[in-house]
């Protein structure tokens, strides 16, 4: 006798996510993850100066901004034949980076580690999650102490965004054509400064505590595994044209290169306008309520027809760096490892800025053209599409992570990896706990779920028993 | 009264203790040591946002957040904290509803979006059904003591709400005509202005809010008037691109029209802002933003507007602030005019010749305001 769950909402993620899971004798049998907002930011670009678009876009998220500013950029800058002077690359990576590390702190602290260590007896930590925590009281009164430490550090990542961005979130460092902040000691001083302070709590403080963790929960590093498709667009490009993170792909444990061609978005189980399996090129975005099928505003972007899994992990398989699990606390693992990876790199490319070198290049080739944007964001592969038309987006689509993890089910009912990977966990707590880790692993962002449920509908499907 | 004396020594033992409510209001600190009184209860609902104002408040350079939840607030609901999720974390809510009435403060962050009667944003799940944004901010919000919108979207839809409006966003005032909403606007609003708001609340009641419900004591003043580049301006120094070090009027500053305190606050840990980046100020606490205040950059013979519209770059120096002006404040326009504004930028800027797609804007955000009572 299958029993349900609903669970609304998931907290710690950004912006609202509703688990439905369908148990059996405490395991789970079947899944529905889905998004409840839609805000329609791909019809709002349309018409729009194709030169706003990386302010615009960063305002679908408010944790990610800079990596809609870079991947905005880069469309625009394809379309528009604009060329980045090599400062211009650096400081954009800096700023980035500098997100990146302020992303995986919070993530770390805020998100994912309240699953597993005790609060203090203090609003927001009250009422506490008691089942299956398993620090001594004395761990729990340093993890809580990391845990604001944690707060403050991460303000010094935003801080060091803002040396070369203006402020964080949403900077205006990052146009079309490079950075506009000019290179001096200062700037690098003081960038270097907060990056130093940062790289001395990850080693002293983060890695500790989440080896701590896994020590705690062995199980869950191989708990809550994806399906085994990987994939990675790469970003971080350096001056010579290498990057840090390559592009590839896995598909059922088969590696091959990666080309954007293969991406298709379908709509058979959201709520839009049905249209088939199309390319982002090709497909719009038509919001239809009504349509029988739906339960989630996320569209379910495929790679070559399947669901693949992005992030940390993900990143660090396809760069063949050694992972410890491919569960929950493996990518918990996986993003800690990054962390430091890239803190680190952020010091090489600062020493390679030049003071007083261009950053920014406005010269453009022309004034229409088509621009595909790709870079690994924090929580995985982002892409944008653009179509400009005399400055002008005509056409703009927006490939996610949270999408390409969480999105829709395909035409052909195949779940994505996100719900998958919680499918058979044994639950013993009341309001799913257990799924709950597993899901935060992956860093879900349903603001950048761009595209979302209606509850009537949900119940509607029919669930396959 | 407090003698100038008395209130030294206050605030050195309160600086001692480290406690804030000591160094303040002595009575109300023995009060919370005692029980008698709670910590300012405060529960946050997020609509159609990107969150971007919960990541801004944790960038709070002072105070801490563990000094703001320890001594400050008492901070409820928030589901991007809670360690309880599901109906645990919905429960808290809820009592806080039913047992605080007129004691908490509701935040609200992010668009209420109203399309298909706000069924295109559920927020909450009770009894089997799915609670829409708008319904639980109205139900939460019509028993609290202060309802406090932050960010763009919250305050006057922001993003959310721009051409075409595909949502029908709007801001929490417009869903909420029965009460005063308190407006932290910015995108996203500097956390320097969510918890001074805040603080103000706790201890000295409602602030003084100008006539877009904003606290006087942050968008009192616009940031042209502070501008480290006013110098600049006044002498008809302007950049022709973005990256530059002048003034930035001409490629598509919002300064003039914008009404915050950045140029004096700066942001994270107050070394940089907008301006100070080489990039126009975008307009983003203002009503309107981001349609008025579009294209962000002005680099361009033609402006392209949302609406279809374009306008020559000739005419839109001053031209669409200007409108933005006519549609924000009024005065601004006049100021400009009587200010030194040089001649050969007037000459090329106040002819306006189109206007339509301002007006098709401005259908989305109709600023019902309510009239100070108190």
């Amino acid at each position: 006798m299958l029993q349900k769950k609903t669970i609304f909402p998931v907290t710690r993620i950004h912006n609202p996510m509703l688990l439905e899971a369908w148990l059996e004798n405490g395991e789970i049998k079947d899944a529905y993850i889905s998004d409840t907002l839609y805000r329609g930011f791909e019809q709002i670009l349309i018409g729009r100066s194709a030169m706003d678009m990386p302010y615009y876009t960063q305002r679908i998220c408010g944790i990610c901004s800079s990596a809609h500013a870079i991947t905005a950029a880069l469309a625009v800058e394809q379309a528009l034949g604009m060329q980045v002077p090599p400062n211009g690359l650096l400081i954009r990576n800096l700023i980035l980076a500098s997100d990146f590390i302020q992303n995986h702190i919070r993530h770390l602290y805020l998100y994912t580690m309240p699953d597993y260590f005790r609060g203090p007896d203090l609003a927001p930590f009250i009422p506490h999650s008691e089942s299956d925590l398993r620090l001594t009281s004395q761990e729990n009164t340093i993890m809580t102490e990391h845990y604001f430490k944690a707060l403050e550090i991460s303000r010094d990542a935003h801080a060091a965004f803002a040396v070369f961005g203006g402020k964080a979130p949403h900077g205006h460092g990052i146009v079309p054509g490079g950075a506009s902040m000019e290179v001096d000691a200062d700037k690098v001083n003081r960038y270097r400064g907060y990056m130093m302070m940062i790289l001395g709590f990850i080693d002293d403080v983060l890695l500790p505590d989440v080896t701590l963790i896994m020590e705690r929960y062995p199980e869950y590093i191989d708990l809550g595994k994806g399906i085994g498709n990987y994939l990675s667009v790469g970003g971080f490009p350096s001056p010579e044209g290498s990057t840090l993170y390559p592009q590839g792909v896995i598909l059922q444990g088969k590696r091959e290169s990666f080309s954007e061609k293969h991406v298709t978005e379908d709509v058979t189980y959201a709520w839009y306008k049905p249209h088939g399996p199309l390319h982002p090129m090709e497909e719009d975005t038509v919001p239809d309520r009504s349509q029988a099928k739906g339960y989630t505003w996320v569209k379910s972007p495929r790679y070559r027809g399947q669901p693949v899994e992005v992030g940390p992990l993900a990143r660090a398989i396809i760069n063949k760096e050694e992972v410890l699990g491919h569960g929950a606390l493996g990518r918990t693992w996986a993003r800690a490892i990054e962390l430091k990876k890239i803190a680190v790199t952020t010091l090489e490319w600062l020493n390679r800025l030049e003071p007083g070198a261009e950053t920014l290049d406005r010269k453009m080739g022309q004034d229409s053209g088509v621009g595909i944007g790709l870079h690994e964001a924090m929580r995985g592969a982002l892409g944008h599409w653009i179509l400009v038309e005399n400055m002008r987006v005509k056409h703009y689509q927006i490939v996610t992570p949270s999408a390409l993890n969480f999105g829709a089910r395909d035409e052909t009912g195949t779940p994505s990896v996100g719900e998958t990977s919680i499918l058979g966990l044994k639950i013993q707590s009341e309001d799913l706990k257990e799924a709950g880790r597993v899901i935060r692993s992956f860093d879900p962002c349903f603001s950048c779920s761009v595209h979302i449920i209606d509850g009537e509908k949900i119940r509607a499907l029919e669930i396959p028993v | 009264m407090l003698s100038r004396r008395d209130f030294l020594k206050l605030a050195v033992k309160g600086a001692v203790l480290g406690n804030f409510y000591q160094l303040i209001t002595p009575p109300l600190a023995e009060a919370v040591a005692a029980g008698e009184v709670k910590k300012l209860p405060v529960v946050m609902i997020e609509t159609g946002t990107c969150t971007g104002d919960s990541i801004s408040l944790d960038n709070i350079w002072t105070p801490t957040f563990s000094d703001i939840l320890t001594n400050i607030v008492d901070w409820r609901y928030d589901w991007t904290m809670n360690q309880v999720q599901g109906d645990a974390a919905y429960r808290i809510l809820q009592d806080t509803y039913e047992k605080l009435p007129s004691e908490y403060i509701l935040i609200v962050q992010g668009s209420m979006i109203q399309r298909d009667d706000g069924h295109y944003n559920h927020v909450a799940y009770e009894d089997g059904r799915l609670i829409t944004g708008i319904d639980l901010v109205r139900r939460i919000g019509l028993k609290a003591k202060y309802v406090v919108a932050i960010g763009s979207c919250a305050t006057y839809g922001g993003p959310v709400a721009g051409y075409p409006n595909p949502t029908q966003a709007t801001g929490v005032q417009n869903i909420l005509p029965e009460r005063r909403v308190i407006n932290v606007s910015g995108c996203p609003a500097h956390p320097d202005w969510i918890m001074g708001t805040l603080l103000h609340l706790a201890l000295y009641g409602e602030p003084e809010l100008e006539k877009f419900g904003r606290p006087k004591l942050f968008y009192g003043e616009t940031i042209h008037n502070r501008c480290p580049r006013r110098a600049d301006y006044d002498q008809g120094i302007f950049a022709t691109d973005i990256g530059q070090k002048e003034c930035l009027f001409r490629v598509g500053c919002k300064g003039p029209v914008t009404y915050a305190d950045c140029p004096i606050r700066r942001w994270n840990d107050r070394f940089n802002w907008p301006i100070g980046c080489n990039t126009p100020c975008i307009g983003c606490t203002e009503p309107g933003y981001p349609d008025l205040m579009s294209p962000f950059t002005v680099h361009l013979p033609d402006i392209p507007f949302p609406g279809g519209t374009k306008v020559n770059t000739d005419s839109i120096g001053l031209g669409v602030l200007g409108l933005t002006s006519v549609a924000i404040t009024g005065h601004v326009v006049t100021s400009l005019a009587k200010g030194r504004l040089q001649k050969n930028l007037l000459r090329s800027s106040v002819k306006v010749q189109h206007r339509p797609a301002i007006k098709k804007v401005n259908t989305y955000h109709q600023y019902r305001l309510k009239k100070t009572k108190n």
